[in-house]
């Protein structure tokens, strides 16, 4: 016996001379996916091993693969989140029926994949039978179900998560399109389900649903910890508030009734993530008894102006994130940098253009990001929709946010003239600073960058895998030296820059890590075959020719509006799409040739 | 972005109405025309609605006379013989460079790119426009800052959509509660709250037990296009 287990030991042992054994303990404590690419690539043994013990799965672009190869490596897959629609989707840019059907991937799960707890759609076409067979194949073991700005289902697909579901504890539904017949869905969860913990209908318009079940749930469910609505009476959730014990997170609501009689809301005593749809200055003080709790605070959709924002932030040492509009000021970033030393992740939304919509302080500017980049040293997550910018802000960014990996500036197209463009020194200076960088947008007008600037973003992001450029560089010489750096960028998005299909096509085939291409905004050749430049096997070149769209703009009226033409560009072990809508044309070389 | 779509429609020129006799331009009042309308067409500095053609282009040329300029504007058509090269290239140069001096601001940047760039009359990312762009003996700069000007009013900075969700209705919730605004106050008014519904443009479900009856409220259509 003992012979046979040296024999045994020595046969399967791998080339660093650890059992299996061994390897199988140690091996689920890798969790982080490079690492976990990095092991399965050593020898076929680990490869195994990585595949049977590989918990979770993110395929960033759902065609990047198949169904069919998932489950033929990790067939005991327990999570996994599938990304669809290009982001820019999220900016109405993107035909809706561009793509990302889950159909294919539920069948297959329904099939195939019997571990399988948590699923996480991201700008996904999800229609109600895939609900349905999802909920009919795998709802007694379903932990998890997130469909993250989605569309194309109704409530009815939802009526069966409700009722096959029991084992819910996460229904996330946050900004998807849904068409609403009732609010039998959540009636359905609500006496069903007891052990739900985060619920989210946070901006959907799903308003059929009653407050009532709601409460159940509260009831129900004694580890809720998480709840996100979409316009509810406040005033209604007074049975509600009380029966979620242990609430920690809610946002949603709405006030319609006079400011005095929300004073006698009492909220959850663990309640430190927090946002209140139409709260306005009047209503703003039920707040203050527990600010100082907070570490979350999304006033995206807050009527609040730079003033309010002040009076609020100050009281709240404890926030870690904010969310808001621009309304917030320089002054309020100020107030931000004194106050909130805790703060690791801020957004700054753009407000409406509309007259008198906004407060008249609502601008961001160097000033304000001064102030920030003193004050909040642990800062780790910054997007910001400016109105004025200088090199030596961006550089303050470099100098203090030492724990930035993730920054996004977009410049505003309102002010014609701009303190201090190129920003070519600042941006070299926040990228040599900001050492985490991993993710990096950059937005901004004709002059706002040289080629030279572009050059600095190539030379000195060594770690940044995604980045999103709009309105920067002069000429493809700048590209062409943009794209001789930037070694770990996998996920390019470019819009309304300058370069030619043919420096597009040199750029990706330059970019040693890239697998990912989105642009809008470029240069055309004659013959629209310079792109194929770029052909080679495995990698998927897409257009979205140019198109006009009708649509209802800020103040309701019809327009056509022009979408110039996108490409997409992606390697795909799965061969080019199937399913493509008249709007999206392959490139073909073969057939282009 | 919103004021593109009416600046297009002005573009195309009217030319059967303006003319002195109804006909459309032929070969034989080609010299007449010329003299009549050429000093009031250069004299004018606004070059809105006007489509340069440039000989041998391929776009809005009217004869097959290489040296031949055609000029549209503002409803009639001048065509101008034997106009050499140089000559050509001034004229677009000042039609250009006056559109880009009434362009400076931003905001109108697209209506008078749209009008004043024939030969970017489409998006410069469609192929078959880049041929002019691309011809050697126009002067390149003008055109160029047209058209990244151009570029900019096709491609504003996009909006999300879950914020122009919140912008529209919360528009809507400001037009049920105060239809009559005092445009001296423009700022949501606390005090004026009205008995409403949350979600004023949608129907009346359980989340909003409205006491003002239905037809009351005059909600306006969700306006967003997914």
């Amino acid at each position: 016996m003992e012979e046979n287990d040296n024999k045994m030991n020595k046969t399967m042992t791998s080339p660093v001379g650890m059992s299996d054994v061994v390897l199988g303990c140690v091996m689920p404590y890798i969790h982080d996916p490079k690492d976990r690419d990095a092991v399965s690539l050593v020898c076929r043994r680990w490869y195994e091993l990585d595949a049977l013990t590989r918990k979770h799965i993110t395929i960033a672009l759902c065609y990047t693969t198949s169904p069919d190869r998932l489950r033929r490596r990790f067939q005991h897959l327990e999570s996994l989140k599938l990304k669809g629609k290009p982001r820019a989707a999220m900016f109405n840019l993107i035909p809706e029926d561009w793509g990302g059907y889950v159909t294919p991937w539920v069948n297959e799960i329904a099939e195939n994949f019997n571990c399988l707890k948590s699923l996480h759609f991201r700008r996904m076409i999800v229609k109600d039978s895939d609900l349905e067979v999802l909920a009919r194949s795998r709802g007694k073991v379903l932990q998890v179900l997130k469909l993250d700005k989605c569309s194309g289902f109704s409530t009815d697909g939802l009526l069966h998560v409700g009722r096959s579901c029991r084992q819910l504890k996460t229904l996330f539904l946050e900004e998807s399109l849904i068409v609403e017949k009732d609010g039998q869905w959540l009636h359905e969860l609500a006496v069903n389900n007891s052990v739900m913990e985060t619920l989210n209908f946070y901006m959907t318009d799903l308003v059929k649903v009653s407050f009532e079940d709601l409460e159940l749930i509260a009831r129900n469910c004694r580890n809720l910890a998480s709840v996100k609505i979409s316009d509810c009476e406040i005033l209604d959730l007074v049975g509600f508030f009380p029966a979620a014990a242990v609430l920690e997170e809610f946002c949603g609501g709405s006030f319609n009734e006079q400011p005095d009689r929300y004073y006698a809301v009492s909220f959850p005593p663990k309640l430190c993530r927090l946002g209140l749809t139409y709260m306005g200055k009047n209503e703003m003080p039920i707040v203050f008894p527990f600010a100082s709790l907070l570490k979350k605070l999304d006033l995206l959709y807050a009527l609040l102006d730079t003033e309010d924002h002040c009076l609020l932030i100050q009281r709240c040492p404890n926030l870690e994130v904010l969310e808001t509009r621009n309304v917030i000021g320089d002054r309020g970033l100020e107030v931000l940098a004194r106050s909130c030393k805790r703060l690791k992740r801020l957004r700054i939304e753009r407000g409406a253009d509309e007259q008198g919509m906004e407060d008249e302080e609502g601008v961001v500017s160097q000033r304000g990001l001064m102030a920030l980049a003193q004050g909040c040293l642990e800062l780790e997550y910054l997007a910001v929709y400016v109105s004025d910018i200088t090199n030596a802000s961006l550089e303050y960014i470099g100098t203090y946010s030492k724990n930035l990996s993730d920054f996004r500036l977009v410049l505003l197209d309102r002010e014609e003239r701009i303190t201090d463009l190129p920003l070519d020194n600042g941006v070299r200076a926040l990228l040599r600073g900001c050492e985490k960088l991993r993710r990096f947008a950059l937005y901004l007008r004709p002059g706002g960058l040289t080629d030279v600037g572009l050059s600095y973003i190539g030379q000195y992001s060594p770690n940044v895998r995604w980045m999103l450029l709009g309105y920067v560089g002069e000429s493809d010489a700048g590209l062409l030296e943009f794209s001789k750096g930037c070694p770990s960028l996998q996920k390019l998005e470019m819009r309304g820059c300058c370069f030619s299909e043919h420096a597009l096509a040199v750029t990706v085939m330059q970019l040693t890590s890239l697998r990912y291409l989105w642009v809008q905004g470029y240069r055309a050749s004659q013959s629209g075959r310079d792109l194929l430049a770029m052909a080679r096997p495995f990698w998927n070149i897409e257009l979205i020719p140019a198109r006009r769209v009708v649509m209802n703009d800020q103040v309701g009226e019809a327009v056509v509006v022009e979408h110039p033409a996108h490409i997409l560009a992606y390697y795909s072990l799965a061969g080019p799409r199937t399913d493509f809508p008249e709007t999206v044309i392959p490139l073909d070389p073969l057939v282009a040739a | 972005m919103e004021g593109e779509a009416e600046s297009r429609d002005e573009v195309k020129p009217n030319v059967a109405v303006k003319e002195t006799n109804g006909d459309i331009i032929g070969d034989n009042d080609v010299g007449k025309l010329g003299s009549v309308e050429a000093p009031d067409f250069l004299g004018k500095k606004n070059v809105r609605n006007c489509s340069l053609a440039m000989p041998g282009s391929g776009l809005n040329t009217t004869s097959h006379a290489p040296s031949q300029l055609t000029i549209f504007y503002g409803g009639s058509v001048c065509v101008f013989d034997a106009i050499p090269v140089e000559k050509v290239q001034e004229i677009m140069l000042i039609a250009s460079t006056a559109a880009a001096a009434n362009s400076a601001d931003m905001k109108n940047a697209a209506t008078d790119c749209a009008t004043t760039s024939p030969v970017l009359t489409r998006s410069p990312s469609l192929q078959s426009t880049a041929t002019a762009l691309a011809s050697p003996q126009a002067p390149v700069y003008p055109l160029q800052r047209t058209s990244l000007c151009k570029l900019q009013a096709e491609l504003p900075i996009a909006r999300r959509h879950s914020l122009q969700r919140f912008f529209e209705k919360r528009r809507d919730r400001l037009v049920n509660r105060n239809p009559y605004p005092n445009p001296s106050t423009p700022k949501m008014a606390d005090d004026t709250k009205a008995n409403l519904s949350a979600a004023t443009s949608l129907e009346s479900g359980c989340f909003e037990k409205s006491p003002v009856p239905q037809e009351d409220l005059q909600p306006k259509v969700p306006t967003h296009v997914a």
